[in-house]
C-alpha cells in the first residue's frame, strides 16, 4: 500500500503539470492505521479542513472528504502555518477518516481487489477559460513501491468514483 | 475454352481447398470489421467462401472466358471472389470512407479489374476492391501461410442498396434465363427509386441524431459518439482511428463528454496548426486525419501521450505512430 511518501514522490515527479493526487482513504498506510492523528496540523477548518503532515523529507496536505471515501493530497510549499491545537486536530481528522475509511469500502463495491488506484490532477495551463480537468490515472506497484501509468478496464469507473466534490482551487 | 470435364475438375479441386478461403474471408472479415468501429463507421459484416455449386454454375457461364491453363497454379487472377466480404453500412457517407480503409489494410491492385464503383442510379450499388492480405501480415502470422497472394472480393454497400442487390441477383442467377420478366423489372425500377428516397432519409435522420449526440453531457463511450463529437468541435468529419482517440482523450481527461471536449483546443485552427507540427516534425498524416485531434494538444499532453502510448500492446496502429514521431521530434528540437 503507498505511505504519504510514496504519494509526494510521484508529486514531485509530476510537478507542474499536475498538483493533486487523489486516492481511496483506506488505500494510503497512514490514513488507514490512523497514525496521523497525533501528528497531523490543522491549517483549515470549514466542512473539508485540511491537514499538514510529514511525509519523509517531503510535507503533505491532506483533505479527507468522508462522503467520498477519498483524500486528496498535495506537496505542501513550507509557508507559514497557524499554529493548531494538537488535540483539536486530532479529534477532527479521526472522526473524518473513521467515516472515509468506511464510505471508502462501500465505493469501491469489491471491483478493485488488490489494485491501488490514484488520480494525478492538475489544471491545463494555457487552455480556454474554463479547461477541463486533466486527470491521470496511476497504479501504485507494491513490488517496487513506485506508481505507473494505469490504463486498464476500470480506469473511466475510477476517475468517476475518485474524485471529491471540490474544485481544483483548493 | 473450357470443357465439361475441366469444369468438374476445378469444381472438385476448390471443394477440397475451400477452408482456406474461408478462413481468408473470415481473416479479412474480421480485421476490416474491427477497423471500421474503431473508425467509428457502424456496419453489418458478413463474409463466405463460394459454395461450389455456385463456381460450377460461373465456370458454365464463363467457360470461353477461360482456359484450363489459366487455373494450373491457383484460381487466381481468373477468379477473385472465391473468398467474400460484404460490409453492408447504415449511412451512405461510409461508404467512401470505408472503401479507403479497405485500400489501407490491404493490397489492392490498381486495374480496374480489382477496383469497381458500381453507381447506376437506376441499378446496381456497390464497391468492390479485391484485396490480398499486406505481405508482412503474412509473414506476422504462422498460420496464415497459405493466404499468400489469395485474393478475397471486399464488397462495400448500404443496407438499402443491398436489398435491390440481392433482388436481382436472385432473377439474373436464379432465374432459367437470367432476365426479369416485365413485371419483375418495372417492379426494380419502383424498388431503386423508394431506396433511393430510404437513402436521403436516413442521411437527414442520421444527421438530425448527430446533432442531438454531440449536444448531449453524457460520456462519450464509443468512437461513433467520439466522432460526432469532434466533428461538431471541429467543424469538419475527421477520418482514423476513434478507438485509440478515445483512449487518449479518456487517460488524460476525467471525463470525455460533448462539453469537455468543447473546452479543448480542437477548431479548425487548432487543427491546421496541429498539421503544421506534424509537418514539421517529419511525419505524414491527412488532413482530415484523427491525429490532428493528437497534435492539437500535443503542447497540453505530450508526456501523457508518450506514456499512455508506451503501454499499448501489439503493432502500433497510425496514432501510436504519430506520438512517438512527435515525440522524436521534441526530442530532436525539431518541434
Amino acid at each position: 500500500m503507498p505511505s504519504l511518501r510514496n504519494i509526494a514522490e510521484v508529486l514531485r515527479r509530476y510537478a507542474g503539470r499536475y498538483q493533486f493526487l487523489d486516492a481511496f482513504v483506506d488505500d494510503v498506510d497512514e490514513l488507514r492505521d490512523g497514525v496521523l492523528v497525533a501528528q497531523a496540523r490543522l491549517v483549515q477548518g470549514g466542512p473539508a479542513p485540511r491537514f499538514i503532515v510529514g511525509a519523509g523529507p517531503d510535507r503533505v496536505a491532506v483533505q479527507v472528504f468522508p462522503d467520498h471515501g477519498v483524500a486528496r493530497c498535495r506537496l505542501d510549499g513550507g509557508g507559514q502555518q497557524p499554529p493548531s491545537d494538537p488535540a483539536v486536530a486530532g479529534a477532527v481528522l479521526g472522526g473524518l477518516i473513521g467515516t472515509a475509511l468506511a464510505t471508502a469500502n462501500d465505493k469501491k463495491e469489491g471491483l478493485l481487489g488488490g489494485l491501488v488506484l490514484g488520480m494525478l490532477v492538475g489544471s491545463m495551463a494555457g487552455a480556454a477559460a474554463r479547461p477541463p480537468e486533466r486527470v491521470l490515472a496511476m497504479e501504485f506497484d507494491p513490488s517496487t513501491a513506485d506508481w505507473r501509468l494505469y490504463d486498464g478496464p476500470l480506469l473511466r469507473w475510477a476517475k468517476r468514483t475518485l474524485q471529491p466534490p471540490v474544485p481544483l482551487t483548493v | 475454352m473450357l470443357t465439361d470435364l475441366e469444369i468438374a475438375a476445378l469444381v472438385e479441386r476448390y471443394a477440397r481447398e475451400r477452408d482456406r478461403f474461408e478462413k481468408l474471408a473470415s481473416t479479412v472479415s474480421r480485421r476490416l470489421t474491427a477497423r471500421l468501429w474503431a473508425a467509428a463507421l457502424p456496419h453489418v459484416p458478413t463474409f463466405r467462401s463460394k459454395d461450389p455449386e455456385s463456381l460450377r454454375n460461373k465456370l458454365d457461364r464463363d467457360r470461353e472466358k477461360h482456359e484450363y491453363s489459366d487455373f494450373r497454379r491457383e484460381f487466381s487472377p481468373a477468379l477473385l471472389d472465391l473468398a467474400g466480404v460484404r460490409m453492408m453500412m447504415y449511412r451512405p457517407r461510409d461508404v467512401e470512407a470505408a472503401c479507403e480503409i479497405v485500400q489501407e489494410m490491404f493490397v489492392v491492385a490498381s486495374p480496374s479489374r480489382f477496383h469497381r464503383d458500381h453507381s447506376n442510379p437506376e441499378g446496381y450499388q456497390a464497391r468492390h476492391r479485391v484485396a490480398v492480405l499486406r505481405p508482412e501480415e503474412v509473414d506476422a502470422d504462422p498460420g496464415a501461410g497459405n493466404l499468400r497472394w489469395i485474393p478475397c472480393e471486399v464488397q462495400v454497400v448500404t443496407l438499402g442498396d443491398h436489398i435491390w442487390n440481392e433482388l436481382e441477383h436472385d432473377i439474373i442467377y436464379k432465374t432459367p434465363h437470367g432476365r426479369p420478366t416485365e413485371v419483375q423489372a418495372a417492379l426494380l425500377k419502383t424498388l431503386r427509386s423508394q431506396l433511393n428516397s430510404v437513402r436521403d432519409s436516413v442521411n437527414q435522420l442520421m444527421e438530425a441524431t448527430n446533432r442531438q449526440r454531440a449536444l448531449s453531457s453524457a460520456p462519450v463511450q464509443t468512437p461513433e459518439d467520439l466522432s460526432e463529437v469532434l466533428k461538431v468541435r471541429c467543424g469538419r468529419r475527421l477520418r482514423g482511428d476513434y478507438d485509440r482517440l478515445l483512449d487518449l482523450l479518456s487517460g488524460v481527461l476525467r471525463d470525455v463528454t460533448a462539453a469537455s471536449i468543447e473546452r479543448l483546443p480542437l477548431t479548425s485552427e487548432d487543427l491546421d496548426r496541429g498539421l503544421a507540427l506534424v509537418r514539421r516534425a517529419g511525419h505524414e498524416i491527412g488532413v482530415n486525419d484523427v491525429g490532428l485531434v493528437v497534435a492539437a494538444l500535443w503542447s497540453l499532453y505530450a508526456d501523457e501521450f508518450i506514456e499512455i502510448v508506451r503501454g499499448w500492446q501489439g503493432r502500433p496502429g497510425r496514432l501510436s505512430q504519430l506520438v512517438r514521431a512527435l515525440d522524436d521530434a521534441q526530442k530532436a528540437g525539431t518541434i
